[in-house]
């Protein structure tokens, strides 16, 4: 027996309780609690109970009284009998409360925790008989927020073949159309600010359809990250790290694109380089995007921190491979970062954080004189030199340094139209290191400086309900400097990032995506380089290389066209199939890369449990220094990767789910360098190669408690430089790589959080002894051929503590991030005496390091 | 190229000290070769060199008798495939295949004792490759030695070096690192040009003249440092070794000067500078290029040194000297 929504009333008969702070220094979830007035909480979804079989044979009614915990997104947490009524009401009424959904109670326009007394009341009625027409059926279904779970009241549906029906949906998100005819309709569903929705649905003769859709906010709202790991729509895998994942992955120091480097298929980068490797590529093939845009810097030195502030981040998105055409010039993998919105609540806000490494602030509010438009700014420098310098520093000591960085942001964005968007921002750093070696052989300097500043513009449009045009553009320059002893490289560069892009729903189940996407750079390259060839000298000791001045100017002009339609042949399938095609202006070439990827729900609703593949051919070009060290004979082409991906993802139940990808790439016409004849290493297109292994990942998405994931990979990753030559395992294969981690709320404001780290060790060629070079002074290296041998597998332990205190006017929290925990000495390569008689695995990684920090925010 | 980066800054700093490095090429504690010179420095076609090897045995006292050593030469390498070295390894192993023991090689190939004379072959440079990056046009020699304390033997079994072993005449057991070195000299033959070797002019050690090779058997001769027994070595006295080449031995090279550079060792006690820039490229002779002596931490009696000069084209030119630490 079901209960309709108007058989019975519930009555909220006690006053509101609110979790609030009653004193200064009481810690609270939500960090904006204060003591103004408060909004009770609203029941917008009301779930009916299941009427106990019994007491409805019986005629019984009941009233059950119970607590209601309701958490800041309307849900209830708790469900508790106050006042029980027996007879199996008090379970029935805790079953359905438990799926109620409320507008969350409000204090100062932020949503609170709440606790409320409900009576649940059962008032028994005669069974309805539903009549329908032999040749009659019916839709109905519910809308929800996607991320959030809550109803979508106010959304258009609209459901016809020749004539259509349109409904807009209550406060409880449902909407139904009945007595329609069997056959196929076309569904619509549009809403102000979120994204419209198309399909096809059957109706079948004296059934009743029910249907249960999400759609996706437009803009993210209010500081959260937006959490797309639901589903990605036209690649095979995408995966997304939430905001408070972000800022509480152990030994990451809070850092949005160290926390991609825990996720399946990302190698562990060498030593302390912060490069990205993703599934057994080589560095710099998986470039990283903001907004669409590529930026060619992403760490500042060491990868201890990144150029974009986590707290300007809306979300990130990470494709390990097969991914959309829109993106290109990239051989593995790609990670687009995308900004947030500021905040359009009419208030300041800012920060202030000084940790182990750098010290950071940031504003964010309206615009003074300029309405509808607010900014957001941001500054950051390292303070690494105020402390490592005094502590090596001496007169016996090796190394001198004074390495800084800086980065700065300022945006300001406005709304021209409730349908578009305009941000316009400045973002720039500048890296500096110098390095002084003193008492070893060479007594040269290193210096190192790298500099960027740039103005960049987004701005897009909801053209219709179906067509939205999104426009980016970017100028930079780049300035960088490495100077060791006589060796020097200088490169100045202005880039010119254009992209502009169409995408409309042709009609439901199709759509189409077409873009345009240009970089241009024109550069210079200056400096000093070593000899290759021995030309008649010998190569002494570090500091007597003799070197040659080069100078290289040239254009880097990469245009690009793309497109892609996306199908949904049925509900539960999906097809995406593009094409790119990238024109290199160094080399002359034309690079064209298909790409298909393809999803099925094997079991629909929830838990989902969906199929997907994907293939496609994946291009880059040469990088900076092989063009401009390769000789004016050669005629370098992009090297190609054509990638495979099969795998499953299923839902597990509440916050958890599962994932399951293998994966197959070969590689071409890879940059290679090989003597010629007479000895000269020249560079070449003979390299090969293929990676392939298996991605898996279990996962409790973030909650407010808890949020954690096991990841694992299994890989091989092997290359072939030169035909007939045998193929060996990539300097970069790391066949295992495992990561656990997890951060638990336990309450008071505090938190705690543990990673676990175990990556295979890396490759190495043994050296079998050394041969000394008279007329060098020095030992060489005496190996094997094609002989490799692995150091001792990495493995590494991170705890996290956080502790945050709650004011009425502002939020202080401190942190420990207690990177190595058990201080493993992990091997990075191998060392060797001054002869090769001797050797022992060395690090490049960080011992132990207690990074405390502070941080307050309004 | 990468640049040092500042996390590799950090780990070097709060690695310093955390744990001992290996031993310094300085000390000499084994057997060792410190420099070939050849005389003349650079070989035109159909010239013989000279060649003089500088070895430093550590495991004999100073002054005590040298215990014998076996010393060969491997010569006959002119002009290999991309003029690599190990590019004239297969033709030795074809050699030591054919052949019973060492001294069955041919004469011209093999050599014994620390001097052995190359004879540049007359095509040295017109067989030579011809390529446009190269400075001048060149001919490459590659002479290989080998240095046992114990038996050397023929070892066509050896893919990746010299086929050449050292075994303990007595247990037939290979010898380590310690007592056998193998290695090679670079020869070079330029069109147009030659080479000189570096010539020094003064050595001086905390100083004064370093002792003369002639009295170098008369422990009166010999300087006189005390030994040094604080826990801090940085607090110990530091005996400056000074060596001099003479202006002439910075030869102009395409491209700018000669690079010449100076290597220090001892048998016991520490060099603070083991290799220092002599000349520079660009500006040539630098100012000061001493290293300097810091005595042991007891009165071990003679200590050798030894400095070498070697120029970026196979020239060189050393010295040996002894001190008493008491």
């Amino acid at each position: 027996m079901r209960i309709g929504p108007g058989g019975f009333a519930g009555a909220l008969l006690c006053a509101l309780i609110c979790l609030a702070p009653p004193a200064a220094a009481q810690p609270a979830p939500d960090p904006r609690v204060d003591n103004s007035p408060v909004t009770e909480p609203e029941l917008v979804t009301f779930v009916p109970a299941e009427y106990p079989k019994e007491a409805n044979a019986r005629g019984l009614e009941a009233d059950v009284d119970l607590v209601l915990d309701i958490d800041t997104e309307g849900k209830v947490t708790k469900a508790e009998v106050l006042k029980a009524a027996g007879d199996g009401f008090d379970e029935a009424a805790v079953a359905a409360t438990l799926r109620f959904v409320f507008r969350p109670a409000m204090r100062d326009g932020r949503p609170v925790k709440s606790r409320i007394v409900y009576r649940y009341s059962f008032h028994f009625t005669a069974p309805k008989v539903v009549e329908t027409k032999a040749a009659v059926g019916s839709i109905v279904g519910r809308i929800d927020i996607a991320g959030t779970g809550q109803p979508l009241a106010g959304a258009t549906v609209t459901v016809g073949r020749e004539n259509a029906l349109t409904k807009v949906t209550g406060s409880d998100g449902a909407f139904e159309f009945r007595d329609l005819e069997p056959g196929k309709y076309v569904i619509q569903i549009t809403a102000q600010g979120f994204e419209p929705f198309s399909g096809l649905e059957e109706v079948v003769a004296s059934e009743e359809l029910s249907l249960k859709l999400k759609l996706v906010p437009v803009a993210a709202d209010g500081d959260e990250v937006i959490v797309r790991g639901a589903r990605p729509i036209r690649e095979v895998t995408r995966r997304t790290v939430t905001r408070r994942e972000l800022t509480r992955v152990p030994g990451t120091s809070g850092d949005a694109l160290r926390a991609v480097q825990n996720l399946p298929g990302v190698n562990r980068p060498p030593s302390l380089s912060g490069v990205l490797i993703v599934r057994g590529n080589a560095d710099q093939t998986t470039p990283v995007f903001v907004d669409g845009l590529w930026l060619p810097n992403i760490y500042h030195f060491g990868g201890l921190s990144s150029v974009v502030p986590t707290e300007m981040l809306d979300e990130v998105n990470f494709y390990p491979g097969n991914f959309s055409v829109k993106y290109g010039r990239a051989l593995a993998g790609v990670v687009d970062a995308h900004l947030r919105e500021t905040r359009d609540d009419g208030r300041y806000h800012g920060l202030v954080q000084l940790d182990l490494i750098d010290f950071r602030a940031m504003a964010e509010g309206p615009i003074p004189l300029a309405s509808g438009w607010n900014f957001i700014g941001g500054f950051r420098r390292s303070h690494v030199d105020a402390w490592l310098v005094p502590l090596v520093e001496g007169e016996d000591t090796q190394i001198k340094g004074a390495p800084v960085y800086y980065d700065w942001q300022l945006m300001a964005d406005t709304r021209p139209t409730p349908k578009s968007y305009l941000r316009i921002g400045l973002l720039g750093f500048d890296d500096r290191v110098r390095l002084v070696e003193e008492g070893s052989s060479g007594g040269g300097a290193l210096s190192s400086s790298n500099a960027s500043l740039g103005v960049g513009v987004i701005y897009w449009n909801r053209l219709s309900a179906s067509t939205k045009a999104e426009l980016t553009a970017s100028v930079a320059r780049t300035h960088q400097r490495v100077s060791v002893s006589t060796i020097l490289v200088d490169t100045e560069a202005i880039g010119i990032l254009t992209r502009a892009e169409l995408t409309t729903r042709v009609r439901p189940g199709f759509g189409f995506r077409t873009g345009v996407d240009v970089l241009l750079a024109p550069y210079t390259v200056t400096g000093e380089l070593p000899e290759d060839a021995p030309g008649g000298q010998d190569l002494g000791p570090f500091i007597t290389l003799p070197t040659r001045r080069f100078d290289h100017e040239n254009l880097f002009f990469f245009p690009a066209v793309y497109g892609e339609f996306d199908l949904k042949p049925t509900r539960r399938s999906s097809l995406v199939s593009g094409v790119r095609v990238d024109y290199n202006y160094e080399g002359r070439t034309v690079d064209v890369s298909p790409r298909m990827t393809a999803r099925y729900d094997l079991l629909p609703g929830s838990p989902r449990t969906t199929l997907k593949a994907g293939s496609g051919l994946f291009h880059q070009a040469p990088g900076l220094g092989e063009v401009v060290l390769s000789d004016t004979e050669t005629e370098l082409r992009s090297a190609r990767s054509w990638q495979n991906s099969l795998g499953v993802e299923q839902e597990l139940g509440g916050q958890v789910e599962a994932s399951v990808e293998g994966f197959y790439n070969v590689l071409d016409d890879l940059v290679a360098r090989a003597p010629d004849q007479n000895g000269v290493l020249r560079y070449n297109n003979q390299g090969q190669g293929r990676i392939y292994g298996l991605e898996a990942m279990l996962r409790y998405r973030a909650d407010d408690r808890f949020f954690g994931w096991i990841s694992y990979t299994l890989s091989r990753s092997e290359r072939t430089w030169a035909p007939g030559q045998p193929s060996e395992l990539f300097y970069l294969d790391q066949p295992h790589i495992f990561t656990a981690l997890g951060s638990y709320a336990i309450g008071s404001g505090w938190e705690v959080g543990v990673r676990f780290r175990y990556v295979t060790g890396n490759l190495y060629t043994p050296c079998n002894g050394g041969i000394f070079s008279s007329s060098a002074t020095q030992y060489l290296c005496v190996s094997s051929p094609n002989a490799q041998e692995r150091l001792p597998p990495f493995h590494q332990l991170d705890v996290r503590v956080d502790k945050r205190w709650v004011f009425s006017s502002f939020t202080l929290g401190v942190y420990l991030d207690l990177i190595n925990a058990y201080n493993r000495t992990n091997p990075d390569f191998m060392g060797y005496n001054f002869d090769y008689s001797q050797s022992r695995p060395e690090t490049g990684s960080l011992p132990i390091v207690p990074s405390l920090g502070v941080r307050g925010e309004f | 190229m990468r640049a040092f980066t500042l996390g590799a800054a950090v780990v070097v700093a709060l690695s310093l000290g955390c744990e001992p490095g290996f031993e310094s090429q300085t000390k000499v504690n084994g057997l060792r070769v410190l420099a070939v010179r050849p005389d003349p420095a650079s070989g035109a076609p159909g010239a013989t060199v000279e060649l003089e090897m500088l070895v430093a045995d550590g495991k004999v006292v100073p002054g005590e008798p040298e215990r014998p050593l076996s010393i060969a030469w491997l010569l006959g390498c002119h002009n290999p495939p991309s003029r690599l070295y190990f590019a004239c390894l297969p033709g030795f192993r074809a050699l030591a295949q054919a052949t019973e023991s060492l001294a069955d090689l041919p004469p011209g190939v093999v050599a014994f004792g620390p001097q052995a004379s190359l004879v540049i072959p007359d095509d040295i440079l017109s067989a030579a490759p011809r390529i446009e990056s190269d400075p001048v046009h060149f001919g490459v020699s590659y002479a290989f030695f080998v240095v046992c304390s114990g038996t050397l033997e023929l070892r066509p079994d050896i893919v990746d070096g010299i086929p050449v072993g050292c075994v303990d005449p007595d247990t037939g057991a290979a010898l380590g690192a310690s007592d056998f070195v193998v290695g090679f000299s670079t020869i070079y033959s330029y069109e147009g040009a030659s080479n000189e070797n570096p010539v020094l002019e003064t050595l001086d050690f905390a100083g004064a003249p370093a002792p003369d090779p002639a009295c170098a058997d008369d422990p009166a001769c010999l300087p006189v440092v005390p030994p040094c027994a604080l826990e801090d070595r940085s607090g110990c006295p530091k005996h400056r070794i000074a060596p001099r080449v003479t202006a002439e031995s910075v030869e102009g090279v395409p491209g700018g000067l000669e690079i010449l550079w100076a290597n220090y060792y001892a048998t016991a006690g520490e060099i603070t500078k083991e290799t220092q820039l002599v000349s520079d490229r660009s500006t040539g002779l630098i100012g000061d290029y001493s290293s300097s002596f810091v005595a042991p931490a007891s009165a071990v009696g003679r200590v050798r040194l030894w400095v070498t000069v070697n120029d970026q084209r196979g020239g060189a030119v050393f010295r040996t000297f002894d001190v008493m630490v008491e």
